[in-house]
C-alpha cells in the first residue's frame, strides 16, 4: 500500500448496485486508493454491504443523477486535499489495474485529463457487444459535433483528472449527458487531453444494469435542451 | 398575409424568447402576461374584434386566428416554464450537495483484513 496513493480519490458514483459495490471497491482499497462512495440515494441495502469498509462515503437524500453524484463526489474529494481524481463505474466494469496507466500521464505532467478508451486494442474492443459497437461510434460524432472533441470512445465512464483539472470542471448535467458536457468543459478550460485503453467487463450484471439503448435518445435529447435554454 | 406566415414566423419568435429567458427579464415577462389578459377581456366583450383583425392577418375566422395564436402562445409559455424549472433544479442539486458533503463521512479508519 503506497502512500501516494492516498491522494488519489477514486470516485464510485452508486445507485442501487448492492450485488456488485463491495467487489468493485474492495480492490481500490486494497490498492492503497482513497475511495469515495456517492450513494444516489440507493433504495437497496448498498450502505450495509459497505459499512466495514474503510470509504468515504456520501448519500444524496434524494436521486439525483450520476452526473449529480459525480461532482459531489469532486467536490468532497478536492475538499479532502485530493491530488488526482478518478471516476470509476460501480458495477464492475472497470478494471482498478488501469488506473496506474490512467494516472501515468498526470504525474509526468503531459495531460491534465485522462479518459478511458475501449478502441485502441482491439482486445477491448472484441469485449465490446456488437450492437454497443455501433451505438458507440454514433455517439462518438454526435459528441464530436456537439463539443469540438473528437475521441475514440464516447461515454467511457473511467476518467482521471489532475486536482486543477478537477477544479476547472463543474458539472451541471445530472443525468447521463454529464459525459458529454466534461468533454465541453474540458475544451473551455483549455486542458490537455488524452485517452489511454481500458479493459471494459461486459458481464450480464453489467449489462442489465447499464444503459439501455433507449437511454441515447434521452440524452440527445438532453443535449438538444441545454443548447436551447 | 396568410395564416402559414405565422407558423413560419415561430422559430423567430423562438429566438428573441431564448434571449428574453437569458436575459431572465421578469418585466417583459409580467407585461405580456398582463398584455395577453387584456386581449382576452377586449375579445370577449367585442367578439367580433377577432375578425375584423383575422381578415387583416389573412386568417379567415376569428376562431382560427385565436387557435393559431394560442397555439404560439402554449409553446412560448412551455419553453419559459421548463428553464425556469431547470433552474430550480440546479438550486435544489446545490442545496442536497452542500447537505450531502456536510454529511458525508470516513466509514472506517483502519485497513480491512
Amino acid at each position: 500500500m503506497s502512500s501516494s496513493n492516498a491522494s488519489v480519490f477514486v470516485v464510485v458514483p452508486t445507485y442501487n448496485e448492492a450485488p456488485a459495490l463491495r467487489k468493485t471497491i474492495l480492490p481500490l482499497i486494497y490498492s492503497g486508493y482513497s475511495v469515495v462512495v456517492v450513494d444516489d440515494c440507493s433504495a437497496d441495502n448498498t450502505f450495509d454491504t459497505i459499512q466495514d469498509l474503510s470509504v468515504h462515503y456520501l448519500r444524496h437524500p434524494i436521486n439525483l443523477g450520476q452526473g449529480a453524484a459525480l461532482q459531489t463526489g469532486m467536490t468532497y474529494a478536492l475538499a479532502q486535499g485530493a491530488e488526482y481524481l478518478v471516476h470509476f463505474d460501480a458495477d464492475g466494469q472497470h478494471n482498478y489495474r488501469d488506473i496506474d496507466s490512467m494516472l501515468a500521464p498526470l504525474t509526468v505532467g503531459t495531460a491534465d485529463v485522462v479518459i478511458g478508451t475501449r478502441f485502441q486494442r482491439p482486445e477491448d474492443v472484441q469485449a465490446v457487444p456488437a450492437s454497443r459497437r455501433l451505438l458507440l461510434k454514433v455517439a462518438v460524432v454526435v459528441n464530436g459535433l456537439l463539443t469540438g472533441m473528437w475521441l475514440s470512445d464516447a461515454h467511457n465512464g473511467f476518467r482521471a483528472f489532475t486536482r486543477s483539472a478537477a477544479q476547472a470542471i463543474q458539472i451541471t448535467e445530472n443525468r447521463m449527458a454529464h459525459a458529454t458536457e466534461i468533454l465541453s468543459l474540458i475544451r473551455q478550460a483549455k486542458l490537455r487531453l488524452v485517452e489511454k485503453p481500458v479493459h471494459i467487463v461486459y458481464s450480464d450484471y453489467s449489462k442489465a444494469k447499464g444503459q439501455s439503448s433507449l437511454n441515447s435518445f434521452h440524452i440527445l435529447i438532453d443535449l438538444i435542451l441545454r443548447r436551447i435554454l | 398575409m396568410t395564416p402559414i406566415k405565422i407558423l413560419l414566423a415561430l422559430p423567430l419568435v423562438l429566438i428573441i424568447l431564448q434571449f428574453l429567458t437569458r436575459l431572465n427579464d421578469k418585466t417583459v415577462y409580467r407585461i405580456s402576461l398582463i398584455f395577453v389578459a387584456l386581449v382576452g377581456i377586449c375579445l370577449i366583450l367585442f367578439p367580433d374584434i377577432s375578425n375584423i383583425i383575422a381578415n387583416k392577418l389573412g386568417v379567415g375566422r376569428g376562431t382560427d386566428l385565436v387557435l393559431y395564436v394560442g397555439a404560439v402562445i402554449f409553446f412560448i409559455s412551455l419553453i419559459v416554464l421548463s428553464s425556469k424549472l431547470k433552474k430550480i433544479e440546479e438550486t435544489q442539486t446545490e442545496i442536497i450537495r452542500q447537505m450531502t458533503i456536510e454529511q458525508g463521512r470516513k466509514l472506517k479508519a483502519a485497513p480491512q483484513a
